[in-house]
């Protein structure tokens, strides 16, 4: 298993968490994926969705990056975590059953995840 | 994390599966001049030709290896045909900008290209390790060995870098080689014997990284026009860009900065120590935003800045060509007439 996958592996131990993907946050390539891959969405348009909401978040005010999306529907909740490096960012994508899931715990623990993911 | 131990860092070794064909493989042999274009990213490729090397399907009816015999037509038939026949080796390929695949067991575990920059320039260049600590883990990589293939290991044991941190450039910089080659017109290409590689991870499916680089080529088209033109086009900042300064992602920041109006995305990639569709992406962002203008004429007929998330293929490309000067690259000593 590569690096990528077992790191992303680890996150399937979050209560109600069924999938996970690292995606290029500026390419839209997917590097990894975990679980049930295709409920993490397709890399390309969570990249390009998370572009569209970063110009946006910049253009409210100044020194300001986007950090999280979050996307609640009667199910499921969508979390796409930015990665922030030293090069272009990554993002952590989450998809996580709404009915098992805390959302503050879960998303406190992506962004921990995704802080280790930059070390 | 590694493949197989069939992976050598030396022309022998590697003909422990396919004796006939791994010897084979050290010859030199000349691809045809193939489709000009894009021989990676062209979609419908590898539709069976009579030479009998661009299937997928097992071509050998009695269980025997497949035979060689005559070249693949593209250089996507050709990595096909060696992932199917787990081979490893380097296929160098010709023209401009050319550039060297990395294979072991068929899979693409590096690109090395003048046309985006590689892993270890991405490195350097970003500032993740510095000059030091780079020439002291390739000396410890050089006493086990096998510098190339043991460097990324080194890297990582020495804590330079991360192992996820490593992957992650050592694939997107096979996908941006990938990318970058099928800007170019692809002369001819030889195979030959494994050489020692910086990299990390399994190493890419050539499938996948065909299909990447036709998704990347038809954004750029759909986006702003044809990327080869885009690869050429020089760009600086708006009167509007230090305005908006303030709130605009770092990224931009640093590409607004180093884009000078002589800079093509290629050369503002190896400023920066990024990809070359990367850029590109945040190039055409930025040019929506209004924050670059172009040497001489604006593109024309750039679409509207919504953002398009289904692709509208029955729309034409924008042809930027109409306005966007054609400016000749310059000649670099690997370039060979298309």
């Amino acid at each position: 298993m590569s690096a990528i996958e077992a790191s992303l592996s680890e996150l399937l131990k979050t209560p109600g968490l069924t999938g996970a993907a690292l995606v290029d946050g500026v390419t839209g390539l997917t590097y990894g994926a975990v679980g049930d891959a295709p409920e993490a969405g397709d890399g390309a348009e969570t990249a390009e969705l998370t572009a569209l909401i970063t110009d946006q978040v910049g253009r409210a005010a100044a020194d300001n990056e986007l950090e999280s999306v979050i996307v609640t529907s009667a199910r499921r909740y969508l979390v796409v975590q930015t990665v922030r490096r030293t090069g272009d960012p990554l993002l952590l994508v989450a998809a996580l059953d709404r009915s098992r899931t805390n959302l503050a715990l879960a998303t406190r623990q992506l962004t921990a995840h995704a802080e280790g993911l930059a070390a | 994390m590694t493949d197989g131990p069939r992976l050598a860092t030396t022309g022998e070794g590697t003909g422990a599966g396919h004796p006939p064909e791994t010897a084979n493989l050290g010859r030199a042999q000349i691809g045809s001049p193939g489709v000009p274009g894009v021989p990676f990213g062209e979609p419908d490729v590898p539709r069976p030709s009579p030479d009998g090397t661009a299937q997928e399907a097992p071509r050998a009816p009695d269980g025997q290896e497949p035979r060689q015999d005559a070249p693949a037509r593209t250089l996507r038939a050709l990595l096909l045909g060696l992932r199917q026949e787990a081979r490893s080796g380097t296929v160098r390929v010709s023209g401009t900008p050319g550039g060297t695949i990395h294979l072991r067991d068929g899979l693409i575990v590096a690109i090395e290209s003048p046309g985006t920059p590689s892993v270890e320039s991405a490195l350097l260049k970003s500032g993740r390790i510095d000059e030091e600590g780079w020439a002291r883990a390739l000396a410890t990589a050089r006493e086990t060995g096998a510098e190339g293939d043991a460097l990324g290991a080194t890297l990582v044991a020495q804590g330079l870098v991360g192992a996820v941190e490593l992957e992650v450039l050592c694939a997107a910089t096979v996908f941006e080689g990938a990318f970058a080659l099928s800007l170019g017109r692809t002369a001819e290409w030889e195979t030959a014997e494994p050489s020692p590689v910086l990299r990390c991870g399994p190493g890419i499916e050539p499938r996948a990284a065909a299909e990447e680089t036709t998704r990347r080529l038809a954004m750029v088209s759909r986006l702003w026009g044809p990327a080869a033109e885009l690869a050429r086009a020089r760009t600086r900042p708006s009167s509007q860009a230090e305005r908006a300064a303030g709130r605009l992602p770092r990224r931009y920041q640093s590409l607004l900065t180093a884009a000078n109006g002589r800079r093509t995305p290629r050369d503002l990639a190896f400023v920066l120590g990024r990809g070359l569709f990367g850029v590109m992406v945040d190039l055409i962002r930025m040019n929506d935003l209004e924050l670059l203008q172009w040497e001489g004429a604006r593109p024309a007929g750039r679409p509207s800045t919504a953002p398009r998330l289904i692709p509208t293929e029955q729309s034409p490309p924008p042809a930027p060509s109409a306005t966007l000067p054609r400016r000749v690259p310059r000649a670099r000593p690997d370039r060979l007439g298309p």
